[in-house]
């Protein structure tokens, strides 16, 4: 596969006088004539020339396959044994490029530039925001004590103290037209999609420092647009009625740019560290998860923002009470059309036998594909993870119990299933990472954990390696022997609700399929 | 791969089109929101349009 061809994400259109360029940012108009008169560029618009072979005498060639090279419209090869970080560079602003022009063409943007959205898509999306700010100490400080690259991982020492408050300092929702308390936001549930972002971090920040190091370069990088920023704040700020919301959010914007954030992590790209091309499409890929998860979280701004006018926050479970009325989290997770509240319980099997009761842990689903790279993907990662949980295990009854649940686990797995545990395989949907980060994040809460997949295998039966009666007998009989205050409980009841959306967002009938055309370059929306 | 540098010089020793002509250092080339500043600054052919087809909105907040 050569290098240097225009990409496909850049459309070449004529009408009448013009030939036109479109790029998911841009769309340049070039005259027919003056394209005619250079063969070599026609060739390069049409593919069949790369931009190296394009020969022309005239300057004003030159500079137009200067801009597009720099706006990132060439295709990379694939076939090459290793890409330097020097080389990733590049190749990462044309993937970059495109997916700005995916990102900020999302609906959501014009909804609160006009007001349109209500006021509790409105909320959901500033508290999305303070979410996506509160994990960037998380995952910074993962990043610098777990990282594969320790070299990498130094920086991010003070990247994060550079990072870690900056969501309580600027991010926490204070207007007086919104009347949200502090604690209300810091206790907010995520939407799936934006704690799946923030654990789509932690896991790349262990496993896949290129990965990381891409996804918040893209972050950063997005400082360049602080012009459209500061009209876009403006806008909203007009549009609802809430001046000076985003002073404090422009003051963040500030300091980044005072920091520069963006330019420290460029620097990393002048190693001339080299990266093998599998693992080059391996990062890229998790890379691209991480940012379908923002495009996902601005979709499900525009669900909350649809489904309820007024303001209903996703809140945790108070009270063993499950109010759809009043908890939007409640309303999104389960069947339930008024308020229910569950009898007094003791331990962390009868929270299980009380949902379950009352079918809101999900119900097994039929006819799902066990052979699917998904399901091959899942059933290793929640084997890995029962593993990594039993390294957290502090009491002899924690490790006996892990320790059994990972022995039924791992036979269960074919003899080459067993073989792959080694390597890091990929899903072929965002939302079954999505899954998998949620059931590994716990593995440091042993009963939590063990909560969580007890569930997974009365859900998931068809294809969980948990579904043996070894296995489910071991975790009821741990799960009975928790004793839980009440706060437990609570807590117990929010995280099955979470489970039961990502569940239900794997299951979907179009899932965010993995993309891999990051050499290429591929059309909008296809 | 070749390097992009590397790349430069084959292609200006085969006497095809690179490097162009020199633009200030100030300017972000690779800026998508910049394509109507940079078909300005680059003196693109006369007649060309170039028109952004999205307005970013806020950062992607870290």
């Amino acid at each position: 596969m050569l290098q240097g061809f225009l990409r496909q994400s850049v459309e070449v259109s004529e009408f009448g006088d013009v030939v036109s360029l479109a790029h998911p940012c841009w769309k340049l108009d070039l005259p027919r004539q003056w394209v005619s008169g250079a063969p070599d560029l026609e060739k390069f618009l049409h593919r069949r020339l790369t931009f190296s072979q394009v020969a022309s005498p005239r300057t004003e060639t030159c500079n137009l396959l200067r801009l597009l090279e720099a706006q990132g419209c060439l295709t990379f090869m694939d076939d090459v044994e290793s890409y330097s970080l020097q080389e990733i560079r590049p190749l990462f602003t044309a993937i970059r490029n495109e997916w700005y022009g995916i990102y900020y063409r999302h609906p959501v943007w014009n909804l609160l530039r006009q007001g349109s959205l209500s006021k509790n898509g409105l909320v959901t999306w500033l508290i999305y925001n303070y979410f996506l700010s509160r994990s960037a100490g998380n995952s910074s400080a993962r990043f610098a004590t777990r990282s594969r690259n320790p070299a990498f991982g130094r920086a991010f020492y003070r990247e994060t103290l550079e990072e870690y408050s900056h969501f309580s300092d600027y991010y926490f929702v204070r207007h007086a037209q919104l009347n949200l308390p502090d604690a209300a936001v810091d206790r907010y549930v995520q939407l799936p999609a934006s704690l799946a972002f923030c654990q789509q971090m932690l896991r790349m920040a262990e496993t896949d420092w290129l990965a990381y190091i891409l996804i918040a370069f893209f972050q950063e990088s997005t400082i360049q647009f602080s012009d459209d920023c500061r009209t876009f704040y403006n806008e909203v700020e007009n549009s609802y009625g809430i001046k000076h919301l985003f002073d404090p959010w422009w003051k963040h914007i500030e300091l980044d740019i005072e920091f520069t954030h963006a330019k420290k992590l460029e620097i990393i790209f002048e190693s001339d560290e080299r990266v093998s091309t599998s693992e080059v499409i391996r990062s890229l890929t998790s890379a691209w998860i991480a940012f379908r998860f923002l495009v996902l979280a601005l979709d499900q701004i525009i669900i909350e923002g649809q489904r309820d006018t007024n303001l209903i926050l996703r809140s945790p479970i108070a009270d063993r009470r499950l109010d759809p009325a009043t908890n939007a989290l409640v309303k999104n997770s389960t069947h339930l059309t008024q308020s229910l509240q569950l009898p007094a319980m003791h331990t962390a099997h009868d929270v299980h036998a009380a949902m379950s009761q009352r079918q809101l842990i999900g119900t097994p689903e039929p006819g799902r594909d066990t052979t699917s790279a998904d399901v091959k993907f899942l059933r290793l990662d929640l084997v890995r993870s029962i593993y990594r949980a039993l390294s957290y295990a502090e009491t002899g009854e924690e490790v006996v119990a892990l320790g059994r649940i990972a022995e039924c686990a791992f036979e269960s797995l074919s003899p080459w299933e067993q073989g792959e545990l080694g390597n890091d395989a990929q899903p072929t949907t965002a939302e079954a990472m999505a899954l998998a980060n949620f059931v590994c994040e716990f593995a440091t809460h042993p009963m939590e954990f063990c909560f969580v997949i007890h569930s997974l295998a009365g859900t998931c039966t068809d294809w969980s390696p948990l579904r043996n009666e070894k296995c489910t007998a071991t975790l009821a009989h741990f799960l009975s022997g928790r004793e839980l205050d009440a706060k437990c409980c609570d807590g117990l009841i929010t995280k099955q609700l979470q489970l039961n959306e990502h569940l239900r967002n794997w299951r979907i009938k179009n899932p965010s399929v993995v993309t891999s055309d990051f050499f290429q370059g591929s059309r909008l929306g296809s | 791969m070749t390097k992009h540098v590397d790349k430069r010089a084959e292609a200006e020793a085969q006497g095809s089109a690179l490097p162009a002509t020199e633009t200030p250092n100030d300017a972000d080339l690779s800026n998508p929101r910049k394509i109507s500043e940079l078909a300005k600054l680059l003196q693109l052919p006369k007649g060309t349009t170039a028109t952004a087809l999205v307005m970013a909105s806020s950062t992607v907040v870290r």
